[in-house]
């Protein structure tokens, strides 16, 4: 590891959201998105490569993809290994357990589809990006409970900082299915009287992508923010955009970045500090990520 | 690839593991050179539906179906050995990165199934280690399938060399699902007992179950307080093979072993011990001897494999890999594979330990773990200088 590395700030270069029912970031300051909207992925990624992805992985390709998109990410000239994946998400492969379970019980192995084999284990998401995008760089999935959004950005920078990758895509990711909203929601309800706001769970991603300022400027590429330091906290500002999206676990983090660079652009660029908070009061567990301006030059 | 400079090792000072072999490390270590165990009856998994009816799980501990959260009762124990092996007991707020490959799953199951009680927040194992380990700080759980334990490893190691902390904890841990088991079901041949890594006649892979921690220290942090240097980790190299979702890549591996030899400035020929990720199935066991054999040449060192005592442990396999590999170097002995082997042809002109223990002054170890989804992650540790 360089020690410019270690030191070089990271910086948002690219930001996409798969939130159905929602077209703009800045439509979360206002609106409350309609839970039952449907995506369609084939329009966004095309019909290949699709069959057999479940909601969870298909909602991150697509905000990933709407990042790559912004952060104008050239098609070839980048050295695969690279480029990075960090995925936060809890709750993306519940629905495929529960059927192979329910299979098993019914039938025995040789009713279980292997088509759910890559989705039974917890990373899918994390490698199917990988293989969709080309990174062959470190690759995580981050399942840490409600502060795993936070836990993500903290792990993307590290890689970084520690001179591992260029550019880190980052997404959180959870899926609203029966399953989920069976295992999950029971809890939010019962959940001990702080900040409690809503009893529903996201349907949605969103993504980031990180580079190392030298490279995003050898790019050409404009940043708003710089990602800075993380820490443990404990207690939150109150969230509002959970009282719009639903309880946003895996997601939180990265939705807040993402909005607060649509604020900072629809300002012209005048960007003040963000702060982005992850985590639920039933964990007793939050972590702070501060965003930094990018100084004009 | 950038080069790294390593000029931030940091030393292993405890070790703590939970395994189908006993409950510690050493425990392990002596069975593992000493004797050979098939797979034992399955028994924490409804076992009707399933025709693999053998896993390495572990049973001593009233591994009955009503036993609640046991992969985090071993994860918290193998912590909880690590942290008095290496005299930590007063620390507070060291970092704790978790690997796992099905996180509670085997719980989770049982809600789906049985209906019973279980809490969103102990699917991952934040909550339990709060409540346990009073050293804890920030706790990270990466579910990397079955490198997960690397990765965490690599995770402590850039947390130490890029924020300067002075103690972190990697540790893994994974019990068996049922979900996961019906896939190794439907791809184990029939007859299959026991995990053959490298063996032309091996039937597949069989889940084990278990939690393995290390604790990770800087040589200052080490020396103020009086902390045995038991090894020091040189890198942890990574690659994803971007190719397939379940299907390993060579080249991939390859990928991930070369990160590991460039960041930790070893050549092939420092390398006097491979700890393979060898799980015995048709796909991985080619594709990794391939890979040794693209990146070491001509230079043939030991390799040994220990799934066929642990089973394949998921999420605690690689750092269960590294604490052989400590324990290795102290002991110079490694121990076998299997008790004979007739060698795929990829590794055939391997220098594979089989049938007894191997005297060997061991240096430098790498150790391999390969995952779903081809995340790779190899360790290179090696003796403290001054035992060289």
């Amino acid at each position: 590891m360089s020690a410019r590395a270690s030191e070089e700030a990271i910086v948002i270069t690219g930001t996409g959201i798969q939130l159905p029912g929602v077209n703009d970031p800045l439509e979360l300051l206002t609106a409350v998105p309609n839970a039952e909207a449907n995506f369609d992925p084939k329009s966004i990624l095309g019909r290949k490569g699709l069959f057999g992805k479940d909601r969870a992985t298909l909602l991150a390709l697509c905000a990933a993809k709407h990042a790559f998109q912004e952060a104008k990410w050239p098609e070839t000239g980048i050295d695969p290994a690279r480029v990075g994946v960090v995925v936060s998400s809890n709750f993306g492969n519940l629905d495929t357990v529960e059927r192979v379970l329910a299979t098993l019980a019914r039938g025995g192995p040789p009713e279980v589809s292997m088509m759910d084999a890559p989705n039974a284990s917890s990373n899918v998401i994390a490698s199917t990006l990988a293989i969709r995008f080309n990174c062959k760089g470190p690759n995580y999935m981050i399942c840490s409970g409600a502060t795993a959004s936070g836990d993500a950005l903290r792990v993307a920078r590290l890689t970084l900082r520690a001179d591992r990758a260029d550019a880190v895509i980052v997404v959180g990711v959870e899926p609203r299915n029966p399953v989920v909203r069976q295992f999950v929601e029971p809890n939010l309800a019962h959940e001990i009287a702080c900040e409690a706001v809503c009893e529903t769970l996201v349907d949605g991603a969103a993504a980031l992508l990180l580079e190392r300022e030298s490279k995003a400027k050898e790019r050409g590429v404009r940043a708003l923010f710089r990602v800075g330091d993380s820490c443990r906290s404990s207690s939150s500002l109150v969230v509002e955009i959970e009282q719009r999206l639903g309880r946003c676990h895996g997601v939180l983090a990265i939705v807040q970045a993402v909005l607060a660079c649509a604020v900072a652009r629809a300002r012209d660029d005048r960007a003040s500090a963000a702060v982005l908070d992850a985590g639920t009061c039933y964990e007793r567990e939050w972590t702070t990520t501060v965003l930094e301006p990018m100084l004009e030059s | 690839m950038t080069e790294r400079i390593a000029d931030k090792e940091p030393f292993i000072t405890g070790l703590g593991m939970i395994s189908c072999l006993g409950d510690s490390a050493h425990a392990a270590f002596r069975r593992m050179r000493e004797e050979f165990r098939a797979a034992s009856p399955l028994s924490v998994i409804d076992a009707a539906p399933i025709r693999l009816k053998c896993a390495y799980e572990i049973s001593s501990r009233q591994a009955t179906l009503d036993e609640e959260l046991r992969a985090t009762s071993w994860l918290i124990e193998a912590i909880r050995q690590e942290i008095a092996d290496a005299k930590l007991q007063h620390m507070r707020n060291v970092p704790v990165l978790v690997g796992t490959g099905l996180r509670e799953l085997q719980s989770f199951e049982r809600w789906c199934a049985k209906g019973r009680r279980f809490h969103p927040a102990d699917l991952h194992f934040k909550t339990a280690i709060r409540a346990a380990i009073p050293q804890a700080g920030e706790v990270i759980t990466v579910s990397n399938a079955c490198s997960a334990g690397n990765f965490a490893l690599g995770l402590a190691f850039d947390l130490m060399a890029v924020e300067n902390a002075p103690v972190a904890i990697a540790a893994g841990c994974d019990s068996l699902s049922a979900s996961m088991f019906a896939f190794t079901d439907r791809a184990a041949q029939p007859g299959l007992r026991r995990v053959q890594p490298f063996d032309r006649n091996r039937r597949g892979v069989i889940l084990g179950e278990g939690a393995a921690a290390v604790v990770l220290e800087s040589r200052r942090h080490a020396a103020q307080r009086g902390g045995m240097l038991r090894a020091r980790l040189r890198a942890v190299g990574m690659s994803c093979d971007a190719a397939h979702e379940t299907a390993p890549d060579a080249r991939g591996i390859a990928a991930a072993i070369t990160d590991a030899l460039m960041a930790s400035k070893c050549e092939p020929a420092d390398i006097d011990l491979v700890v393979a990720h060898g799980t015995g199935t048709s796909l991985n066991d080619p594709a990794e001897a391939s890979a040794i054999r693209a990146v070491f040449g001509a230079h043939r060192p030991p390799v040994t494999a220990i799934k066929g005592h642990t089973g394949h442990t998921s999420g605690a396999a690689g750092l269960m890999g590294v604490i052989t590999a400590v324990l290795t170097m102290e002991a110079n002995r490694i121990p076998p594979i299997s008790p004979a082997i007739e060698p795929i042809d990829e590794a055939a002109d391997f220098d594979l330990v089989v049938g007894t223990e191997r005297a060997a002054k061991t240096r430098c170890a790498m150790v391999n773990a390969f995952g779903f989804g081809g995340v790779n992650a190899v360790a290179v540790v090696d003796r403290p200088e001054h035992l060289q």
